[in-house]
């Protein structure tokens, strides 16, 4: 039950900061306005955006949008290797998340058995997409971005990091906890209460990794659009 | 008034009597809290309450509601798990039923008084306490069924004579190894019911014969001098040196009763298997007594140690005796600080094993009863097969038939291994409704149907004490020789291969050879060979003295016809019937008919040696005797009659030919297993996940034949998985999930590795970007 409570609220969380940053951005672009009367138009803005993608969800702008996002900035096998990562991961969270959230039982039968078999496949393509993104995203790179708003700054250097770096690796650290935890239940080697402690790893490694992905994948769009 | 005053005192006086008595027997039920049993010298009481005097002429046997009331509530032992099957309203987990045997008939059902699936209640068949008692009494404790109230009485119930069955406290409690199961069972058989107890504690010798006596016989009319052959009184003979000046007995008593007091009624074991080869259970090899875990106090409410018994019996403290009660105690994490369970078991790491499994099965499943093979283990109980009672007889029977492990999703939605049988009955269908009936309908509907081997017995009796013959008369027919045994009954052997013949013939086995009963000769000679004569005439006269035969003997050899006439060998023509070889025959009215009829023969042939008890012949045969005996016919439901056998229901179609269908009353019978519980080295899945999970795992499909006395390919096959409720082809693709397990096992931890080493190289470098390591190297 505390596992629902804390997922609902921190993907809810994390879905309001970034809309607010969105909406804040949106704001200083037009430079319309108070701080006060923004944050009164919000919920109109925000209806308003939810209007305007469903308006254009259709399936070309999802083409244009694929063509835009992965064939432009993913070249060759590593287009597929991205594919490959994004799609077991949706199947991956949909399958965890809805039983977690929706069902008393844990995942079990045939949705159990592809989870686990989706699971070697993201970690595949999360160890290979890790090496060949690594580079995109060097925490000690001069990677200067040119929206402040996706950068953090600091340090006794004069680095700045960017949040889609940042978000991008926790949901590499997040995918290690996953891969590690799923590991170690199927090795002989750890008591009952040791398997359920790594379930809960397991668990909110899963949260952490659904947090961040939706995360970068905002920040990423934010950078794209530049 | 005077009147009135003494009456209201005399009032007060009983009233004030009655509270303190009741008060005193309070005091006795309460613990002191010394653990010591006290020492039971204490008078034996008959059945009037009176102290016996083993020197007084006649003394009637020891009653134990007298003798042991004094000290402990007879009453509320009543209520116990043993003694309250047929009173109670709570009826627990599915048991081991009782099952009604009765193999001429391919009777096999279980019944119980309590209300579990699939088993019959006695009352629902017309059983009255008193053939409920005759039945199972044998491995009965006493009380409850076999004691009913006397308004319980049915018309053909003779309480009066055998008395009724008091609990048999010395049955479990009586430490001393003279206590005799064997000595119960058969006073109890004998309808001795009131002698049995003391008979098998040793206290005395018990003779005569309850069900001998005429219904009319009373205790009060004591011995009948008259007869001291048949009908002998049941008598008491007490054994003069364990009684004291007193007249007191030492009772040896075990508050604890021993495991073998339990096995009496709960031994459960492999069939062709050696008794020093059985393993015990891992808890008495460590020196636990049955009684350790399954306890009680003085209701007799035993623990039966189950999962969800503390909330059925509202008794939470039942939770510390179960499995997980005792070997992981209430504190399920295991933190540091909290304590084991009961007398501190070993707490089980199981390491490596998801903890689905803890959710889904029951710890019996890997811990307790015989591995999964891919053959079932067939056991015989006690209380199924008539176990532990010795004698010249053959006490113990192979049917019913039980299995194990077979694992079932039980009432509360774990898998379970359960024992398992196939119920066999005949019976009537009327819609949905389903009612069995009792063998001895059946035999009365049968005729001749169900008396193939008796048959055929009859006459080898009738050779053996009448021919005058040296050996043992046999019946040779399709290669077989069959001969009689102790019980009446018959055995087969194999003819020797020189021997072979493959038609019928009476045959004498001597020192292990088969010569002819009727010796080879010529029956166109003028003189017969005086033995051949004699033996011919001895075997017509042993034919003549059975009853109920069909004509007069007669043997039949080429064309000629020998018949005893007044006394004498009479030669004649046969007019209707020539035989090769000399063959008996029963001749009326101008015509010949076999010995054994040929049904008879195929019959024995199929059923003889082999542990089917019936054909379908017989079956189809029945079924119409049974239908026309019925009336049926005229109503067009001739096929409301069926036998139920190996998980089919046989019927007669239209046609009145046999028809097998499946029905939910031919479903199997199945009651959880608790025991023999193996060591950890031993459970299931020592070796691993493949323990189970492989694609032809046995323990999920392995498949479950329909058994029964019926010989017939027509039976029912259930896999194993049907039991659990789990889907069959998910299970053969998670089985074989396990074949490419280490592969993806590698799979993840190199990819573990991969990021594992990223995020290193990463973060090192970002501390040295940050910390101005970088700048400073440039």
């Amino acid at each position: 039950m505390i596992f629902r409570i804390i997922t609902g609220i921190s993907v809810l969380g994390m879905i309001f900061m970034l809309t607010l940053h969105r909406f804040r951005n949106t704001m200083d672009a037009s430079r319309k306005g108070s701080d006060k009367s923004s944050t009164a138009t919000y919920i109109p803005w925000l209806f308003r955006r939810l209007f305007v993608f469903l308006k254009t969800a259709g399936m070309k702008s999802w083409r244009e949008r694929y063509h835009r996002w992965i064939v432009l900035r993913h070249p060759g096998r590593e287009r597929w290797i991205i594919i490959c990562l994004g799609m077991s991961f949706c199947f991956l969270a949909a399958s965890g998340f809805l039983f977690s959230l929706l069902s008393s039982q844990r995942l079990y039968g045939s949705i159990l058995l592809l989870h686990v078999t989706v699971g070697g496949l993201f970690a595949t393509c999360l160890s290979l997409a890790t090496i060949m993104r690594a580079r995109h995203y060097r925490l000690d790179a001069e990677n200067i971005r040119r929206d402040k708003n996706t950068q953090l700054s600091g340090g006794k250097g004069t680095f700045q990091i960017s949040w889609q770096t940042i978000f991008f690796w926790i949901f590499v650290a997040s995918g290690l906890c996953l891969i590690i935890s799923a590991l170690t239940l199927m090795l002989p080697y750890f008591t009952v209460n040791s398997q359920l402690d790594m379930f809960e790893i397991h668990r909110y490694s899963a949260l952490v990794s659904l947090l961040s992905t939706i995360a970068f994948a905002y920040f990423s769009l934010l950078d794209a659009r530049g | 008034m005077r009147h009135k005053r003494i009456l209201l005192l005399a009032l007060i006086i009983l009233i004030t009597l009655s509270i303190l008595e009741a008060q005193t027997d309070q005091k006795n039920q309460k613990w002191d809290g010394s653990l010591t049993t006290p020492v039971h010298q204490i008078p034996l009481k008959d059945e009037f309450n009176q102290i016996i005097i083993p020197t007084e002429l006649n003394p009637l046997p020891y009653s134990t509601r007298y003798s042991c009331a004094p000290c402990h509530d007879y009453n509320l032992i009543q209520e116990g798990w043993h003694f309250n099957a047929s009173s109670s309203t709570k009826h627990g987990r599915p048991g081991e039923p009782w099952i009604w045997v009765d193999l001429k008939t391919g009777t096999v059902l279980p019944l119980s008084y309590r209300s579990w699936k699939r088993i019959w209640n006695p009352r629902e068949l017309g059983l009255t306490p008193w053939d409920f008692t005759l039945l199972f009494s044998r491995h009965m404790p006493g009380g409850g069924t076999a004691e009913p109230k006397d308004d319980m009485a049915s018309p053909e119930s003779r309480w009066n004579v055998s008395g009724k069955i008091e609990i048999n406290c010395m049955g479990c409690h009586n430490a001393s190894r003279i206590q005799s199961h064997s000595k119960w069972a058969k006073q109890v058989l004998r309808h001795n019911f009131r002698w049995a107890a003391t008979a098998a504690s040793g206290f005395g010798e018990v003779g005569g014969m309850a069900s001998r006596l005429p219904g009319t016989w009373d205790i009060y009319d004591g011995p009948n001098p008259d007869d001291t052959e048949w009908a002998v009184v049941p008598s008491v003979r007490y054994r003069p040196e364990i009684f004291d000046s007193k007249h007191r007995v030492f009772f040896d008593i075990a508050h604890k009763p021993d495991d073998l007091r339990c096995l009496a009624c709960h031994s459960v074991s492999p069939i062709d298997t050696q008794k020093s080869s059985i393993d015990e259970d891992i808890h008495t090899a460590a020196g636990m007594k049955c009684v350790d875990c399954h306890r009680n106090n003085i209701t007799h409410a035993m623990f039966r140690g189950y999962e969800g018994e503390a909330e059925e019996s509202q008794n939470s403290e039942i939770d510390d005796f179960t499995c997980r009660g005792c070997h992981i105690g209430k504190d399920l994490s295991r933190k540091k600080g909290s304590s084991s369970g009961r007398l501190g078991a070993p707490y089980p790491k199981h390491s490596g094993i998801p903890a689905v499994h803890f959710e889904k099965l029951s710890c019996t499943v890997c811990h307790a009863g015989p591995l999964p093979s891919k053959d079932y283990t067939r056991v015989r109980t006690s209380q199924a097969n008539r176990l532990g009672i010795y004698g010249v007889a053959q006490w113990f029977t192979e049917l019913p038939h039980i299995i194990e492990p077979v694992f079932v999703r039980d009432r509360t939605g774990k898998i379970t291994p359960h024992r398992l049988m196939w119920p066999s009955f005949w019976g009537e269908i009327e819609g949905d409704v389903i009612k069995p009936l009792k063998p001895a309908e059946i035999q009365a509907a049968a005729g001749d149907i169900l008396a193939s081997e008796e048959h055929i017995a009859e006459v080898l009796t009738a050779f053996t004490l009448y021919s005058g013959i040296e050996g043992n008369p046999v019946l040779i027919a399709s290669g077989k020789i069959y001969e009689l045994n102790v019980d009446g009954g018959l055995d087969v052997s194999f003819s020797p291969q020189e021997q072979i013949y493959s038609g019928i013939l009476w045959a004498v086995k001597k020192e292990g050879k088969i010569s002819s009963l009727i010796p080879d000769f010529d029956p166109r000679a003028e003189e017969m060979n005086i033995d051949t004569e004699t033996r011919i005439q001895n075997v017509l006269e042993s034919l003549k003295t059975l009853t109920d035969a069909p004509g007069k003997p007669a043997l039949v050899f080429k064309n000629v016809m020998y018949q005893i006439f007044e006394g004498y060998l009479q030669k004649t023509e046969a007019l209707e019937k020539t035989s090769e070889t000399p063959q008996l025959f029963w001749f009326h009215e101008d015509k010949t008919q076999p010995i054994i009829p040929e049904f008879d023969i195929r019959t024995v042939a199929a059923t003889v040696g082999d542990e089917h008890t019936l054909t379908e012949e017989q079956v189809e045969l029945l079924l119409k005797s049974l239908s026309h005996n019925e009336n049926s016919q005229e109503s067009g439901e001739f096929n409301k009659i069926f036998y139920i056998s190996g998980g089919k229901m046989f019927r007669l179609d239209e046609t009145e030919n046999l028809l097998a269908t499946e029905h939910a009353a031919a479903e199997p019978v199945a009651w959880p297993l608790g025991h023999q519980v193996r060591p950890a080295q031993q459970s299931l899945g020592i070796n691993g996940c493949t323990d189970c999970h492989t694609e032809g795992s046995v323990f999920f499909f392995n498949t479950v034949k329909g058994d029964g006395p019926l010989k017939t390919q027509r039976i029912a096959l259930r896999s194993a998985n049907t039991f659990m409720g789990l889907d069959k082809p998910y299970q053969k693709l998670f089985g074989l999930s396990f074949r490419i397990r280490p592969v993806f096992k590698v799979v993840l931890f190199v990819s573990a590795l991969i990021l594992g080493s990223m995020l290193l190289i990463v973060t090192l470098l970002a501390l040295a970007r940050y910390s101005g390591l970088i700048e400073k190297r440039r």
